[in-house]
Order: C-alpha cells, then sequence, then structure tokens
C-alpha cells in the first residue's frame, strides 16, 4: 500500500487552510491598494450594537477580503483562469485585438446623458453672448471599432453623439465635432491600450480641430519637443490584470507657463513629474483633477483668455491651449462649485465645454454649470 | 456566512476544524453546537432565537410524545404544537408577506404587509427539525434525551443553511458515536472541493451570462440568445445547489457524518419522473414521506393520487419561493408527471435520444418559469423563446461562454466519475486535480467579493 500517498490530499489541504490562515494573521494590513486604487478596509472596531445590526460581521468580512494574503497575485491568477476558459473579457473589461482593451458597453441608461445635455442647453442659453463650443469626446470602442471581438453587443455611441449635437441646433453654441478626424486618424495611436483615456495624440486632434473653429493657427507637433514615459499600465490593465496586456507609452510635450494655481495655491508647471514614476501616471498631466486650475502662459504670441470645462480627457489636451491662449482657466466641476462667480468676475475669449461620452453619461456634477 | 468565502476558508475552517479534531470525544457536540451557532449568527444574530426555539420546541415535543406514550396515549397534543410552531413560523415570516397581498388583491383589503427578511435557512430546518417530531411520533426513531446532541443535530453547520435536508434518522447514530478516519476526512476534503468548483468555477461563472440576458430588455434579445441564457441558468442552478450540497456532505464528512446524497447527475435523465428522483433528492423524500404517503399516496386509487401529486407539487412550488410563479412552476411539474404516469413514462424509457430532448426542453423551460417572477416579463421571454427572431448578439456570448459551457455540460454527466474508476485510486492525479480547483476557486473568490447563494431566498 502507497501509504504516504493517502495523505497527499488530506496535507495539501490542511497545509492551505492553516498555512495561509497563519501567513493572513502574520502579515501585516496594507492602507491601500495601488492596484484597485482604493483604500482598504481595516480591522473594523467591535460594538454590540454594530453586532446586532449586522454592520460588525459585514465590515470584517470586508477586512478579511480586502487583506487576503497575497491578494493581487490571487487576482491575476483570476485573470489567468479566465483567459484558459477562453474569456474575451474579465471584470467588465473586452479584450479587443491588437491588445487593445474596451470597456464593456452593450446597455446604456440615458437618464443621466438626458440630464446633462440639458444643463449644458441651459447654460450656453443663459451666457448666451459668450463664444462657447461644446465637444463629446468618443471613447475608444466607437472609433477603433474595428478592433472589437466579433459580435461584441456594443451601443451606437457615434449615433446617439450626433443626436446629442443636433439637439443644440437652435442653440447659441458652436459644435465642435471632432468624430470625423478622430476615423480618420484611427490607424494611428490615439488612445491607450490599457487605459480609457485619449492618448496625447488624439487630444492634439481635437486641439487641431477645434482651433479651426475659432480660426487661430494650431501648434504644430513637430515644433514641440516631446518626452515619452513608457511601462504604462492603466485603468482597464487594473481591473482586467490581463497577464500578456502590452503596456503603453504617455507622451508629453514641454510648454511654457508664468505660473499656475490650483485653488489659489501656486504650482510647478503643467506636469507632476513625480507621478511618472508611479503606477497612475495619466495623473501627472495637470497635476490630475482639480477645481479651478488658472494657467498664466509663458508661449510666446499666445493673447487671449480661454474657460475650459473638462473631465479627466482634457488633462492632456489643455498644455497645447496654453500654446495659444495667454492665460486658460481650467475647471473640473467634480471639485468646483462657483461657475456664476467665475463668468462674472472674468470676461473670457472662448468657453470650451469638453466631456467624453462616458463621463457625460453618467456624471452628476453638470448641474453645477446653471446652478 | 457562506462556505465559498475566503471567510470560511481562512478563518472559521482552521479554527472551527482545529478545535473540533482537538477536543476529546465526549465534547466533541458540545463543540459543533457552539461554533455552528456561531456560522449561523454571523449573517444573522438577530434570527438566532428563533433557531433556538424551533430546537427547543422540538426537542420538548419529542419528549413530550414519548412520555403520553408510556402513559398509553398517542401524544398528538406535542405533535401539534411542533407542527404549529414550526409551519407558523415558516407561514410568518416566508408567507405572511405573499398572503397578504394576495388578500388584499382579491378582497380590496388594506392588510399592512411587513417587509421581513427570511431567516437564514428556515425552509430548511424547519423541515429538518419536524420530520425528527414525526418519526418520534411515528416511532420510527427514539427521542433525544441529550439536548447538546439535538442541538448539534439541528444547527450543525454544514446542513443548516441550504441542505441536503438531513433527517434526523440519517444520522442519529453518528450523532452518539463517530469516527474519523484518515480516509474519511480525505473523500470529505475531495467532495467539499468539487462542490466549491461547482459553485464558484461553474454556477458564477456562467451565471454572469443569465444575470445579463436577464437584464436586458427582452423585446432586442434574439432567439438564440434566449435559450443561450435560459441554459446558462439551467448549468448555473445546478452547478450552484449541487455544489452547495456537494460542500455541505465534504464537510460533514470530514466531521464523521454521512450525509444523504442530493443530486445524481439530474440532466442525465429520460423522464420527469427520473429527473425529480434526482434533483434534490431530500426535498423529494421528505414530500413524499411527510406529505404524499399520508395523503394516501398512490393506495387510494388514480383519481386520489393525481390529487395527492397536485398537492405535493403545488406545496413544493411554494416552498422555493412565495410567489405565484413557484406555484405554476410546481404545478407545471405535476401535469408532466400525471401525464407520465398515465401513459407517457413506458415510452419515454424504451427511446434512447428523444426522451433527453423531451426532458431537456421541459427542464429549461421550467426554469424559464423559475426565473422570472414578473408575469408579463415571463411571457416576453417565452415569446422570444419560440418566437424565431434572429439577431447576431448571441454570437459574441457564445464565443465568450463557450468553454465555461462545454465544461458545465460535461460535469452535468457521470463523465468525470468514470474518468476516475478507470484511473484507479491514484492519489497524485487527484491531489493535482483538486489543488487546481481549490487555488482557482480561491482566486476567483478573492477577484469578487460578490457572491450571493441563489438558494438563499428559500
Amino acid at each position: 500500500m502507497k501509504n504516504g500517498m493517502k495523505f497527499l490530499l488530506t496535507s495539501f489541504f490542511a497545509l492551505c487552510i492553516w498555512g495561509l490562515f497563519l501567513a493572513d494573521m502574520l502579515v501585516p494590513t496594507r492602507a491601500f491598494s495601488e492596484l484597485e486604487n482604493r483604500p482598504l478596509a481595516q480591522v473594523p472596531a467591535f460594538s454590540a450594537r454594530a453586532l446586532f445590526q449586522n454592520a460588525y460581521t459585514l465590515k470584517y468580512e470586508e477586512y478579511v477580503n480586502d487583506q487576503f494574503v497575497g491578494r493581487d497575485s490571487w487576482i491575476t491568477l483570476k485573470s489567468l483562469g479566465e483567459s484558459v476558459l477562453g474569456k474575451l473579457e474579465n471584470n467588465g473589461v473586452i479584450y479587443g485585438k491588437q491588445n487593445q482593451l474596451f470597456e464593456e458597453a452593450s446597455t446604456l441608461d440615458d437618464r443621466q446623458l438626458n440630464k446633462n445635455v440639458e444643463y449644458i442647453q441651459e447654460f450656453v442659453q443663459q451666457y448666451s453672448d459668450r463664444n462657447i463650443a461644446l465637444t463629446i469626446i468618443p471613447n475608444s470602442y466607437a472609433i477603433l471599432e474595428e478592433l472589437l471581438p466579433e459580435g461584441l453587443p456594443v451601443i451606437d455611441q457615434k449615433g446617439i453623439i450626433q443626436e446629442q449635437y443636433l439637439k443644440f441646433t437652435e442653440e447659441p453654441v458652436d459644435i465642435c465635432d471632432i468624430t470625423p478626424t478622430m476615423l480618420e486618424h484611427k490607424d494611428e495611436y490615439i488612445y491607450y491600450r490599457t487605459d480609457h483615456h485619449w492618448t496625447t495624440r488624439g487630444a492634439y486632434l481635437a486641439y487641431r480641430e477645434y482651433m479651426e473653429i475659432l480660426d487661430r493657427k494650431p501648434v504644430s507637433l513637430g515644433q514641440l519637443s516631446a518626452h515619452e514615459v513608457g511601462d504604462f499600465y492603466g485603468t482597464y490593465y487594473s481591473k482586467a490584470k490581463k497577464w500578456d496586456a502590452v503596456p503603453d507609452v504617455i507622451t508629453w510635450y514641454d510648454v511654457e507657463t508664468n505660473g499656475v494655481t490650483i485653488d489659489g495655491k501656486a504650482v510647478e508647471g503643467l506636469y507632476d513629474h513625480s507621478m511618472w514614476e508611479q503606477r497612475d501616471k495619466y495623473k501627472a498631466f495637470l497635476h490630475g483633477n482639480n477645481g479651478l486650475m488658472v494657467i498664466e502662459s509663458g508661449e510666446e504670441g499666445a493673447q487671449g483668455r480661454i474657460l475650459v470645462f473638462k473631465d479627466s480627457y482634457g488633462n492632456s489636451l489643455v498644455p497645447f491651449l496654453v500654446k495659444n491662449f495667454k492665460e486658460v482657466h481650467v475647471v473640473d466641476l467634480r471639485y468646483f462649485n462657483d461657475v456664476a462667480s467665475l463668468l462674472e468676475e472674468n470676461s473670457y475669449d472662448a468657453i470650451w465645454v469638453l466631456y467624453n461620452f462616458s463621463s457625460l453619461a453618467t456624471d452628476q456634477n453638470l448641474y453645477k454649470l446653471v446652478h | 456566512m457562506v462556505f465559498s468565502s475566503i471567510l470560511f476558508l481562512f478563518r472559521f475552517m482552521p479554527i472551527a476544524f482545529g478545535i473540533y479534531y482537538l477536543t476529546p470525544r465526549r465534547y466533541k457536540n458540545t463543540v459543533l453546537f457552539v461554533v455552528s451557532l456561531i456560522f449561523y449568527s454571523w449573517g444573522e444574530v438577530r434570527y438566532l432565537p428563533i433557531m433556538i426555539a424551533s430546537t427547543v420546541v422540538d426537542y420538548v415535543a419529542s419528549l413530550g410524545i414519548e412520555r403520553r406514550r408510556a402513559k398509553g396515549f398517542r401524544g398528538r397534543g406535542y405533535l401539534a404544537l411542533s407542527l404549529i410552531f414550526n409551519l407558523g413560523s415558516l407561514g410568518f415570516f416566508k408567507y405572511s408577506g405573499f398572503l397578504a397581498e394576495n388578500l388584499n388583491a382579491l378582497l380590496g383589503l388594506n392588510i399592512p404587509v411587513l417587509a421581513l427578511t427570511l431567516p437564514l435557512g428556515i425552509s430548511f430546518y424547519t423541515f429538518q427539525t419536524m420530520s425528527y417530531t414525526l418519526d418520534v411520533y411515528r416511532e420510527d426513531v427514539k427521542a433525544e434525551h441529550n439536548i447538546i446532541n439535538f442541538g448539534a443535530y439541528v444547527t450543525l453547520f454544514p446542513q443548516l443553511i441550504a441542505g441536503p435536508i438531513v433527517r434526523y434518522s440519517d444520522v442519529a447514530r453518528e450523532l452518539k458515536e463517530r469516527t474519523h478516519t484518515w480516509e474519511g476526512i480525505s473523500q470529505g476534503i475531495q467532495i467539499f472541493i468539487m462542490g466549491l468548483g461547482s459553485k464558484v468555477l461553474i454556477a458564477n461563472n456562467i451565471g454572469s451570462l443569465w444575470t445579463r440576458v436577464s437584464t436586458m430588455d427582452f423585446a432586442t434579445v434574439s432567439t438564440p440568445l434566449a435559450w443561450l441564457g435560459i441554459t446558462a441558468y439551467a448549468l448555473q442552478i445546478y452547478f450552484d445547489f449541487s455544489g452547495y450540497s456537494l460542500m455541505a456532505i465534504g464537510l460533514g464528512k470530514m466531521l464523521g457524518f454521512e450525509f444523504p446524497q442530493n443530486f445524481n447527475y439530474p440532466y442525465i435523465s429520460k423522464s420527469i419522473t427520473e429527473f425529480w428522483r434526482r434533483w434534490h433528492m431530500t426535498l423529494g423524500s421528505w414530500f413524499r414521506e411527510y406529505v404524499y404517503i399520508p395523503l394516501g399516496g398512490n393506495r387510494k386509487g388514480a383519481a386520489r393520487q393525481y390529487f395527492n401529486i397536485l398537492v405535493v407539487w403545488a406545496t413544493t412550488g411554494l416552498w422555493h419561493g412565495a410567489s405565484w410563479n413557484f406555484v405554476l412552476w410546481g404545478l407545471y411539474f405535476a401535469l408532466f408527471l400525471c401525464i407520465e404516469k398515465a401513459f407517457l413514462l413506458k415510452k419515454l424509457e424504451k427511446s434512447r435520444v428523444l426522451s433527453h430532448v423531451y426532458l431537456l426542453v421541459l427542464v429549461l423551460i421550467s426554469w424559464v418559469l423559475f426565473a422570472i417572477t414578473d408575469f408579463a416579463l415571463l411571457g416576453q421571454f417565452f415569446t422570444r423563446l419560440f418566437g424565431g427572431y434572429g439577431g447576431s448578439d448571441w454570437i459574441y456570448y457564445l464565443r465568450n461562454y463557450g468553454i465555461t459551457f462545454i465544461l458545465g455540460f460535461l460535469f452535468s454527466t457521470p463523465i468525470l466519475r468514470k474518468v476516475r474508476d478507470k484511473l484507479g485510486e491514484n492519489h497524485i492525479l487527484v491531489t493535482a486535480f483538486c489543488a487546481v480547483v481549490f487555488l482557482m476557486s480561491v482566486a476567483y473568490l478573492v477577484d469578487s467579493t460578490y457572491n450571493p447563494f441563489l438558494y438563499f431566498r428559500f
């Protein structure tokens, strides 16, 4: 009788259960997960009240899950498992061709979208004497359709964007529709593979389109000195942890400034260079998302003042505007509340409302444009 | 607490089993009782008193029956006490809202509808404790005098929440003396891991397809996708529920108990009659034992038998959930069971292929009745299933879930068991297979904190 073998499974299981239990107890708790970009649950405080409201046990379980030993590696193993099962997606991220990752978008709840469009309509009516333009940035799955897996159900984002634009035909606003330009350049590197943002090149295309509407001369990329940062694994990667994901390269350009403030506090330049070393490198652009950023251009020939309402897509575009405008005001409505005073105190040569489709369909802060 | 959670695997298990194995034999039941109470009250501390009350009531009722017997009575009063208490608490928590809603609608009344959360596992443990008192009343078993032993039986954590419905007679001997062998523990681990894999790797995985389809606007779903969706649901509910039962049986074995089998490859059946002998077997035998046979079974003529079948299946349906669609679901099975009894069964048993097609189509339709509680949506889904609507929406899903479907189909048949029998007892192979399943299950569990059990509704 093969005596030792009989205990093989039992030993394995016992080792797993007690070994991981002990390891889990010994490994110090982590405060924050870089990968998930969120604080992790900590040991909850015990109270009889919390226990009877079922709150304590719930929190304790969250804590055990969040702090489980080797959490990140287990998540990678799961992603690998999904690949073995031939899955074309993981955790809501679709695996496209040529290593392109996409967000899942098979349905659209258009309630928030309609609300947001109404807020923009109200805004342009209220400030009809200003020179306002609107751009809805298409997301990668709308432009890079050929890279989507065959038969993937996906909403007709381009069509929906056009429907939104049509709502503005009677309104005092310039529609800066960048979709045709983006489609024309779809074979270029205009969207990151592993992140939901557009690349700096994608942003440049939108900038060029807008300058045409304003009748200003866009800077050409060749005139700028470019810098590259490699090894960028973006948000789609963090979600899906695709084992063979191909990292992205971020390009950024030197732009001269004479002073930059964020919510009144001075910061150094347009980029937070320390972020290039971090995991979420996109945060380097404009020092991440902030309430009100005021940029004094140091570029020769820059003139006038512009106000941009934007989500994070705008962060990589704004540096180009600093080439043309003496003063650039950048507002992120998620962190800024007083639009009325800002418009009262400042005259602007141009105002640009610049949102990507996903956030236009989900963001709950656009009411601040008019309230 | 659910078995398929990091908390259970790496907190409860090492601690509870550690203490259990180290405790001397005579205190093992006390340990079981205590850890089971902790297991139960983890998610639902407020409902612990109800379960303890159920334990005490049936303990007292059965002793009472025994005492009355000694004096020459039957002890009906005590039996009534147990039935009223168990059915009463089940009725109050599970069906009072349903009843009030229907009375309001029917009679135009305004009875307030209570929004109660269903105490965890109440459908299971009330049936278990009732079966005990009924068995004592019928003199099938002797009353348990040791309340710790009885408490350990009622609260026994492996089967507490979602079955199998272990009758007292199944484990009466093991409660008093049971042995813990390496052989038994090893087999228990194997069964537990297979159950864990069924639940985490197959049920949850394929279930996400049904989740997607069921949240779509049915008016846009193509006929192939509708069938794909309901097939996914059929696999999900099977692997979810049978996986849970396997985990329970495995844990039971590790503790020295032999629980009854609950699933025996139901999808390979050739008739509805056979299907229900293979699906949730402990529930079927419970209803047969305590409802169908007491009603007269098949001993009082054909008409009475059909009536009995109807009663059993309406209540079986209602047991699954307080909603009309579950009653409809039960009666749907009753109809086909009657038809088969009348003439069809013999023909089905002779057929080799058609009977399987017949069974699978009928079962899939039954799952539609089961899964969609809204009658308007139910109708809409049926039109999609049989309306022949084209579309390409199914291509992506078939590609995405193709391998998972194949695994689901394979493991719905006894193929793995056959391969195992052929290879003989190869410990290295078995261990390697179990290790992969276990580690992958942990990885999927870590990845998803969201992990509800379908059968928790009941």
